[in-house]
């Protein structure tokens, strides 16, 4: 018998009628790694948490077939029980963290199980042992890497011993480094216990190793992934050109930003030294490196939110201190990682004038730039909306829209590709090209090395603060592997890694 | 400069459980809001200072402490030079800065009062885990489900508190200018940055639970706890040492001694 049975399972959110999981019917062995992808808003999590019991607490769940775990209708029983049989792992552990230290986020389901404290003792060490983590026993959580996050995030979901593990999209806010870390984790873990390991998942190359079976949920339909080369390979059909008629030409030869010899303390931690960096016209630059390694606090140095402790800054010719950040708005555009945190009017049209209202550009020549780009990135329906209620495609797309309004010759972006399929990736990658080949620059925060190999034209790494490489972007594996960071070299396109 | 929080050490008063550490700083300021004789309450100031640089040496450099440390001398120095009331003490001639019995008096007795309260906070703060303290009130017996609460809030308030800073980031980067925006437009701002921040928290406390009840929170009236730490014989101690000097003083203050 089945460990895991979907049986013609369909199901609507609340208040919709169209369903985003139709008919879906599937049978999972036991000790089963079973991977499912597909496009950003396409139901995955939907149906992990139906998976895991949790949509089925609604007031009215508008569903139809049935889920079994283990033999046990997952609509039918309540969710604590349900939390027994099936663990969920959400996208962000820093979401899923109920407590403040390692011991105690362990402890917290089985201290509400009203395990006895010898038997909880026993299972935080057996559960961190698993997950290789026993060195972080009694760390407060705020101190771990991000890496280190998920391992505490998996290990509080295993000391419950559930029968299946479900992860929604564990590594998407990790380096390749870490990223396979928890791969290797989930995969070993899944041989010693025999369990059955869910994962929803973008990074598909970087599991292909280890062999687990492939499914793409599309169209609200499961389909099993024979070939994943020619599957990714479909990925890279919708890429967004930018056309010439929607961004001015800069014509200017001097360099935008220059550090010389620059250092940034913050709480008097060293987090950035002798930073030696060029940004010239016209360069589509990738700043990569490990979680933690000051890619943030470098272009937020540039923004003026972080003063040097040594060294100079010069951003378009003048002495960045001697400047406010507002002087700076009308050339520097900067996207932060999360879509939420930047979206501020009560309408999508609002939210694409305000800063051209801010810097007092709000003309007749530009809201009709709003007009087509808003077309363009296929908005134009929406322009009533609030921005909050958009989808997180949408959301990115109208972040990046509401800073390239003024075509600013400076864009710094900050992870903008988290948690966007690989078709969007494409898109947005083939987008920013055309625009820094308008004589723009583009600095994107990013961990997709096979992206940045295709797209960019020179990678800056950072490890610990320091600049250990900057290099075009043919010699970046190279230099890369020279250097030991392998992992960040190792998430091939089906073109090189297949061909 | 570093900031205001638990600092993890190994003094005796570190050790301590952490509802002893918290009836001493309940008891300790209701005392010093009784008492009103300014050699008793400079005495606590005093004493309190000491303790507070044998367990955190750098505390000079904890944010705010230099300011309620200058604070509590403004206050001494303001009764100094207005209250006249009183013997004259010192007289160098100039009205203003004559000193009298009441004046010092006076100045001893709120300064000390002020920096005795903050000072016994600043050991509180520095030596006791507000996570201890929230499962040590779970175990005294006050519902789990809402003692709870306090570990969510220590939980949640520094991730809002980076995030309501991105969102200011945000809103510089997008050609916002505070300094320069009248009433109106302070209000408008004011609210474009509350309603992220806003949403924020609300998605966060909606994941929270989903987590929480994936894990059973509530499932029983009552819960086990991993930490078996209780009171010790230095705690026993500590309640020994509190209440003969909570005597003492009021001894001090109410029976005539002084």
């Amino acid at each position: 018998m089945s460990w895991v049975e979907i049986n013609h399972f369909t199901y609507s959110y609340p208040g919709t009628k169209k369903p985003v999981l139709k008919d879906l019917t599937l049978s999972i062995d036991r000790g089963a790694f079973v991977v499912i992808t597909g496009r950003s808003g396409g139901g995955k999590s939907t149906l992990g948490k139906a998976l895991a019991g949790f949509i089925f607490q609604d007031d009215e769940p508008a569903y139809s077939g049935s889920i079994v775990v283990n033999g046990l209708d997952m609509s039918q029983i309540p969710l604590f029980e349900a939390s027994l049989h099936v663990a969920y792992v959400q996208q962000n552990p820093e979401d899923q963290f109920c407590t403040l230290t390692v011991d105690d986020e362990i402890a917290f389901g089985l201290e509400n199980h009203c395990l006895p404290p010898t038997e909880i003792e026993r299972r935080i060490t057996d559960s961190l042992a698993v997950v290789q983590g026993l060195a972080l026993r009694g760390r407060y959580l705020s101190t771990l890497s991000g890496g280190e996050k998920q391992k505490v995030a998996i290990a509080s979901m295993l000391a419950l011993s559930p029968d299946v593990l479900i992860l929604d999209e564990p590594t998407s806010n990790l380096d390749p480094l870490a990223t396979q870390n928890v791969f290797e984790t989930l995969f070993n873990m899944r041989e010693d216990q025999n369990l059955t390991v869910i994962i929803i998942e973008h990074k598909l190359s970087q599991l292909t190793r280890f062999h687990p079976d492939f499914f793409v949920l599309e169209d609200g339909e499961l389909q099993p992934i024979a070939d994943i080369p020619a599957f990714q390979a479909s990925f890279a059909k919708g890429k967004l050109t930018l056309s010439e008629t929607l961004t001015d030409e800069v014509l200017d030869d001097d360099p935008f930003v220059e550090f010389s010899k620059a250092g940034v303390n913050i709480n008097d931690h060293t987090i950035l030294h002798e930073i030696d960096l060029r940004l010239v016209p016209g360069e589509f630059v990738a700043l990569m490196g490990p979680n933690g390694s000051g890619k943030s606090t470098l272009l937020e140095t540039i923004m003026g939110f972080h003063q040097l402790s040594s060294g100079s800054l010069n951003v378009f010719g003048n002495d960045r201190s001697s400047l406010r950040t507002y002087a700076l708005v009308n050339k520097i555009g900067f996207i932060f990682q999360n879509p939420d945190h930047q979206l501020f009017t009560q309408s999508v049209w609002d939210e694409a004038a305000l800063t051209l209202k801010n810097l007092d550009l709000l003309n007749a020549d530009s809201t009709n730039r709003i007009t087509r780009l808003l077309d363009y990135l296929g908005l134009s329906e929406r322009i009533n909306d609030h921005p909050q209620r958009l989808s997180y495609g949408e959301k990115r797309r109208l972040n990046l829209l509401a800073v390239i309004l003024h075509q600013p010759h400076l864009l710094l972006i900050d992870e903008f590709l988290i948690g966007q399929d690989m078709a969007n990736a494409h898109a947005w990658m083939q987008f920013l090209q055309d625009y820094a080949a308008r004589g723009h620059t583009v600095v994107l925060v990013n961990h997709h090395a096979d992206l940045t190999s295709q797209y960019c034209d020179r990678t800056v790494f950072l490890h610990d603060g320091l600049i250990i490489l900057d290099r075009p972007i043919d010699d970046m594996p190279d230099y890369l592997r020279r250097l030991g960071f392998s992992a960040f070299t190792q998430q091939k396109t089906w073109e090189s890694e297949y061909a | 400069m570093r900031k205001l929080s638990y600092h993890p050490g190994s003094t005796v008063i570190h050790r301590l459980y952490p509802l002893t550490k918290f009836i001493w700083l309940v008891l300790g300021t209701t005392l010093i809001l009784l008492l009103s004789e300014s050699i008793l309450l400079v005495s606590i100031a005093i004493v309190s200072l000491v303790i507070l640089h044998l367990i955190y040496p750098d505390i000079w450099r904890v944010r705010g402490f230099r300011f309620v440390f200058l604070t509590g001398l403004f206050l001494l120095i303001l009764y100094l030079l207005f209250e006249k009331v009183g013997r004259v003490l010192w007289d160098p001639g100039i009205d203003l800065f004559i000193v009298t019995t009441v004046g010092l008096d006076m100045g001893l007795r709120f300064s000390g009062r002020f920096l005795g309260v903050v000072f016994l906070s600043y050991i509180f703060i520095l030596t006791t885990s507000p996570n201890d303290l929230a499962y040590a009130v779970m175990k005294s017996g006050v519902p789990y489900r809402y003692a709870f609460m306090l570990v969510t809030a220590l939980r949640l308030s520094p991730i809002l508190e980076g995030e309501g800073q991105t969102i200011y980031r945000a809103q510089l980067v997008r050609g916002v200018q505070y300094e320069k925006s009248g009433f109106k437009k302070l209000f408008l701002l004011v609210q474009q940055f509350l309603t992220p921040l806003l949403i924020s928290a609300i998605r966060k406390t909606d994941k929270l639970v989903f987590s929480m009840e994936g894990r059973g929170f509530g499932m029983h009236k009552n819960r086990t706890f991993r930490q078996q730490s209780s009171l010790t014989t230095s705690d026993a101690a500590a309640w020994v040492v509190m209440l003969l000097l909570t005597g003492l003083f009021l001894l001090f203050e109410y029976g005539g001694m002084l």
